[in-house]
């Protein structure tokens, strides 16, 4: 418990340094005076070497453990049954969203987060069926990550964690929090039951990977650096979540460029200078 | 009560309402010319959202179908995607500032190149799509460079029903896109970074990066 504290702060005071610089360089520069296409992207990570080594080592684990159990579990079970094991792993999460719903101010968010809890857990049978879907209550996630982005907070910087994969400072210190925000974490100390953040981890892994199967080797077939595809979708993923899914139009500045018009550019390369 | 119109006028009277319908015209006039590019404008909006329909239904219709033959489908996929994307500026744009250091033989090879890597990723993709729900959203312009954003959603069967805007140029009456952005995912800047990656390695040359992608298309091919 100490321990995590201390890790806790450590990382919040990274976020908080990391924070005044620079927001995440996701996305081409909207330059005021240069031209987006000479300016090379930030790729905000220092520790590349390190990420790539733990990427590679997540890799691994993905083929020869993730990928084969998530294929297996795909497989044997009926999507009837997965749907279930999600619809409980979500109604689990529920608090930490509704946390971070508060958190973040989103008040309507938060009674949707509420009312699917309170409906779930006893019309839907413990969380089995999402029967609050139905009513007017679509699921939705929240994390702590996204909070500290809400408030003003970069992401500090890229970084690959080891089975959690894809992060960065301020997502990683969010995943602490988190952990601190979820009544589970307790529950299993007091019921003296072991390993149920574990548990819920690995299965909640297992079913978010048997869903992406297809949708990851595509990702993966036609790309000539995956660790690069992988930094820039984590990104803009994160970003998407962070705004909540509300597209505001200006993800790629790059293409709003009013030097973009060179449609016919190769064939005049030298007026280009 | 009816009101006795003078039958004649004066001369001063007559100047008077000349000038009154002068001045209604320029105030009709400006008004018009107010107007003018709002209610264009809109035309555009919604020409964008015809060209989108037109693009996608065109999709289903030739790509949808399942018993295609492989080459068949490529074809096909090529020549919509020729039709309907503004390749050179999407590849301009995914090898950012190195474009600028490559010669005009190796520009052209690229865009080569990387139409065989679109055409290789994106043919398949359409199997099976028959049936797919496809609804047009909010369209926003981008008035400096003729852009538009147009949001949709789109519904396949079996599978949860994603948000994808559209960039799209018009010029010369004609739109093209140039960029795909599905749940917050932009095709344009995920290729731009991944490309950029590789050609920061390769000390900015292209010639490793299409070498990297032809090898990518003949394996795949």
């Amino acid at each position: 418990m100490r321990r995590f504290a201390a890790v806790l702060a450590v990382l919040l005071a990274l976020t908080a340094c990391a924070s005044q610089d620079k927001d995440t360089p996701a996305s081409g520069v909207p330059g005021e005076s240069a031209d987006v296409y000479d300016i090379e992207d930030d790729d905000n990570d220092p520790l590349e070497t390190v990420n790539r080594f733990m990427f590679a080592f997540d890799l691994t684990l993905d083929v020869f453990i993730l990928k084969p159990a998530a294929a297996t579990y795909r497989f044997l079970v009926p999507a009837v049954v997965r749907d279930s094991v999600r619809n409980v792993i979500r109604n689990l999460r529920s608090p930490v969203v509704l946390a971070n719903d508060v958190f973040q101010g989103e008040m309507d968010r938060a009674e949707t987060t509420t009312m699917r809890f309170l409906i779930n857990s006893t019309v839907g049978v413990l969380g089995l069926i999402d029967v609050a879907d139905g009513w007017g209550y679509p699921h939705h996630d929240e994390d702590f990550g996204q909070t500290l982005a809400v408030h003003g907070a970069g992401e500090g910087f890229y970084l690959v964690l080891p089975i959690f994969g894809p992060s960065s400072v301020r997502d990683g210190a969010g995943l602490v929090v988190d952990t601190f925000l979820d009544p589970l974490t307790y529950v299993g100390r007091i019921y003296d039951i072991e390993d149920e953040l574990l548990i819920r981890t690995a299965v909640g892994g297992i079913d978010t990977r048997s869903r992406n199967i297809d949708a990851i080797d595509d990702l993966q077939r036609d790309s000539i650096d995956f660790y690069a595809r992988i930094r820039s979708l984590y990104r803009q993923s994160r970003a998407n979540e962070i705004r909540n899914g509300v597209s505001d139009g200006d993800q790629v500045p790059g293409l709003y460029s009013s030097e973009l018009d060179f449609s016919d550019d190769a064939d005049n390369s030298e007026t280009t200078d | 009560m009816m009101r006795t119109i003078p039958r004649q006028r004066t001369e001063t009277s007559l100047n008077r309402r000349a000038l009154l319908q002068w001045v209604n015209g320029a105030i009709a006039g400006v008004l018009a010319l107010a107007w003018l590019p709002a209610s264009g404008r809109a035309d555009q909006a919604d020409a964008a959202g015809a060209f989108l329909l037109s693009l996608t239904d065109r999709a289903i219709a030739e790509l949808a179908d399942e018993s295609i033959p492989v080459d068949e489908r490529k074809h096909r996929f090529r020549d919509l995607f020729r039709d309907a994307f503004d390749i050179p500026t999407i590849g301009r744009f995914v090898v950012g500032r190195y474009w600028r250091s490559a010669d005009k033989a190796a520009r052209a090879e690229f865009l080569t190149v990387f139409e065989d890597v679109m055409v290789e990723r994106f043919a398949p993709q359409f199997a099976g799509y028959a049936g797919t729900k496809f609804k047009i959203g909010a369209i926003r312009e981008i008035s400096e460079n003729n852009q538009l954003i147009v949001s949709s959603t789109i519904a396949p069967p079996n599978a949860e029903a994603a948000h994808v805007d559209w960039r799209l140029r018009s010029r010369d009456g004609r739109f093209k896109v140039l960029d795909v952005v599905a749940q917050g995912l932009s095709m344009a800047q995920t290729l731009r970074s991944e490309y950029g990656s590789v050609l920061k390695k390769s000390g900015g040359k292209i010639d490793a990066l299409i070498a990297l992608l032809r090898k990518r298309t003949n394996r795949a091919g």
